[in-house]
């Protein structure tokens, strides 16, 4: 899990922190940003706007909130699948829905797991550490 | 006249009732029933055999009554000025044809009197009543008055001696009833009836039968074509034409055969041919009055008979119509009524969706939260086994941690779970009622086995005894009846009797185009006072046998309902429970 940043994009403080806490209880400490809206979360993806600039901020894990006020996480799943850049950057949908017909249209956008909240901590543990062993195998060759 | 409704008169009838004594339309009126009158009167005498006040037929005294009936009493100038007048013209010493134009006047008013006092009776002549009606008051007992007072008039005057007075007075008033009988309900029928519209083919059989009736009239009473001096007796042959009329066509038509008929009779026996020559008048006289009577009689029973049926008839119509439409009213408001609780109902789905929906953000927090500090307080406890603290102080904070706080706790994460499988039951109930339905042949025989073979386990370990008859195919979405089938065979398997062995039984059966199926097991059943609440949401009825969210039910029938099926339970408590469900075998989904 090096250079790993994981973006949390969430409106429910509650959920964020709950996430927060579970990554650091299971070892996982790689920078985490709390992001609390889909325009800020997109913006921050790419580079623009209040995060435009030079810096970096490596690979990207993203975990995403769907219903959330103005630009919704499936929105968001969208965008990030469309462009060509950032369309490798695994895509964690984690919501309160469990919804079939949702569900199945985030994976057809391309997410790479989706969960429904309440989560079971260790599942959730299980599915971030997997993906980011995925990150860092692929990434390799582009290092 | 109060009997009769205003509005049973043609207008222009309804303006001269109404029109006031002396104006113009009173007195145009008046002339021109008075030159009626006067005419069948002349026509009338034309008629006569003998003496030239006794005539066979009279036609002058059914306008007379028609008249009277039709428009009031008001309308006896125009009977007395024609009467005087044609009694003075045949001559009649003044005195005299006064005295007969009394009585022409007298007999049409008592006559219109004692119909409109003791008979309900309709102008247009449209039922027996009103011909029988009119043959007692108007011909039989009206009629007496003019004979009486006539032929008294005569013996006064020394034109008749008053040993003939019976013999003229008989003649004199059959004359006179006959008038009745044939020309009131002409003119009546005439005057009073709607006009009726025939079809052309209609009027092409109307011509065809007059011309049939005056052939056989001309040749049976007239002797037209017939060359032999003998009398012939061929009057029935006139029968047939008047029934069919009768039975075919309206009071008019029929009325106007009988005068046709009558006044070929008529007319062959004043020039001495046809079937009521002979010798003796009298004798003649007699056969041709019975005749005219009973073709009249004839004709006039079998119209108003016919008409009786067809107003009858138009009456079951209405009545009909009526009722067919208020069916299609009510349907039509049916219909819209479960067209919106149908919107309604999908409001309250979409409606429960979301709030459950948006409950479960909070409720994450809860739960999340709640486990948080669970694991705080563990860590807490550990903590404070390493602190070296006054065993009286350490004694009270493990107090605090285990009952206090984690006592709290525990409560509240239960409450939360619980919320959880509310809030998830209800989530799945209101997905039941919106997800589309992909309709297709279903081997329902290989649905049943696979939800047989995930309830495996638990069947071997309860040692329930499974019967699986013949399942006939169904058209249906898959996964709902899948559910269907689920849902029923597991509540079964939760809610056996405990301490007899199970045994469930699930058949089917295609019977009306509706495919049936049962699922039949020997549990604990439901009590009678809660088979009502069955299908509703969150209804439980053995809480301590299972654990559940009592949605099962609820689902099955919303998924029976929007497969246009049907469903119903059979139940005794503490022996069993049968579900009997069934699905058009055409598949016929409703939204």
């Amino acid at each position: 899990m090096f250079d790993v940043t994981i973006l949390l994009v969430d409106d429910d403080m509650g959920h964020t922190e709950l996430v927060r806490r579970n990554l650091l209880r299971s070892g996982i400490n790689n920078p985490v940003v709390t992001i609390g809206n889909g325009a800020q979360a997109l913006d921050y993806i790419f580079r623009r706007g209040e995060y435009a600039g030079p810096k970096e901020h490596g690979e990207l894990l993203v975990l995403l909130d769907i219903n959330m006020p103005g630009i919704d996480g499936v929105e968001v799943l969208r965008q990030i699948k469309e462009h060509p850049q950032t369309k490798t950057i695994p895509v964690l949908m984690l919501t309160t829905t469990d919804d079939p017909r949702e569900i199945n249209r985030c994976y057809e956008l391309g997410c790479s797991v989706y969960i429904t909240k309440p989560v079971e901590p260790a599942a959730f543990i299980e599915a971030i550490k997997r993906l980011g062993l995925f990150i860092s195998i692929v990434s390799l060759p582009s290092k | 006249m109060n009997q009769i409704e205003q509005t049973d008169r043609p207008r222009y009838l309804q303006s001269f009732v109404a029109s006031e004594y002396l104006t113009g339309r009173y007195v145009v009126t008046l002339a021109i029933v008075a030159t009626i009158y006067f005419i069948a009167a002349k026509f009338g005498l034309s008629l006569a055999f003998s003496t030239k006040q006794v005539t066979a037929l009279w036609p002058p005294t059914g306008i007379a009554l028609a008249a009277v009936l039709v428009f009031g009493y008001r309308i006896w100038p125009s009977i007395c000025i024609s009467a005087f007048a044609i009694n003075y013209l045949i001559g009649g010493s003044v005195p005299v044809a006064a005295g007969i134009a009394l009585g022409n006047v007298l007999a049409p008013v008592l006559a219109s009197y004692l119909i409109l006092r003791f008979a309900r009776f309709s102008l247009a002549v449209n039922s027996v009543g009103d011909v029988l009606t009119l043959i007692l008051f108007g011909a039989i007992l009206g009629m007496m008055v003019s004979a009486t007072n006539g032929v008294a008039n005569l013996v006064y005057a020394g034109a008749v001696p008053g040993s003939a007075f019976f013999s003229v007075w008989w003649v004199w008033w059959v004359g006179d009833g006959m008038g009745v009988v044939v020309f009131a309900p002409l003119f009546l029928s005439w005057l009073m009836q709607p006009t009726q519209k025939w079809t052309r083919l209609q009027m092409a059989e109307l011509v065809l039968i007059f011309a049939g009736l005056c052939a056989a009239g001309a040749i049976a009473l007239n002797g037209t074509f017939l060359h032999s001096a003998a009398p012939f007796q061929l009057q029935y042959a006139v029968f047939p034409f008047i029934i069919w009329i009768g039975l075919r066509f309206g009071m008019r038509e029929t009325t106007l055969a009988i005068v046709l008929v009558i006044g070929l009779a008529l007319w062959g026996a004043i020039h001495n041919r046809g079937p009521f020559v002979s010798d003796n008048l009298d004798q003649s006289l007699i056969l041709l009055e019975m005749f005219m009577a009973v073709v009249a009689l004839t004709g006039l029973i079998v119209s108003a008979a016919t008409s009786e049926r067809a107003i009858a008839r138009a009456d079951l119509q209405r009545a009909h119509d009526y009722l067919e439409e208020r069916v299609r009213e009510r349907t039509a408001k049916l219909a819209e009524t479960n067209m919106m609780l149908a919107q309604k109902n999908q409001e309250v789905e979409a409606f429960v969706y979301i709030v459950s929906h948006d409950l479960r953000a909070p409720l994450v927090n809860l739960q999340g939260f709640s486990r948080e500090l669970e694991l705080s307080c563990n860590e807490m406890t550990q903590e404070l086994s390493h602190l070296c603290l006054p065993e009286q102080a350490a004694q009270k904070i493990r107090l605090i941690m285990d009952e206090g706080i984690n006592g709290s706790l525990r409560y509240i994460s239960a409450s939360s779970t619980k919320f959880q499988k509310l809030i998830d039951a209800l989530l799945l109930l209101s997905r039941t009622g919106k997800n589309e339905y992909d309709m297709e042949p279903i081997d329902v025989q290989a649905l049943v086995d696979t939800t047989l073979s995930s309830l495996q386990q638990s069947i071997r370990d309860s040692g329930t005894e499974i019967i699986v008859g013949t399942l006939p195919p169904v058209f249906a979405d898959q996964t709902a009846i899948g559910q269907v089938f689920s849902n029923l065979i597991s509540n079964a398997m939760k809610y056996l009797q405990p301490g007899r062995p199970g045994k469930i039984e699930i058949g089917g059966a295609v019977k009306d185009g509706m495919v049936h199926f049962w699922v039949k097991d020997n549990g604990a059943g439901i009590p009678a006072s809660s088979q009502a609440r069955l299908f509703q949401v969150f209804q439980r009825f053995h809480p301590k046998l299972a654990s559940g969210e009592g949605m099962g039910l609820a689902i099955v029938k919303r998924i029976v309902d929007r497969h246009g099926g049907e469903i119903h339970a059979l139940s005794a408590d503490g022996v069993g429970t049968e579900f009997h469900f069934s699905f058009p075998a055409n598949g016929n989904p409703k939204t």
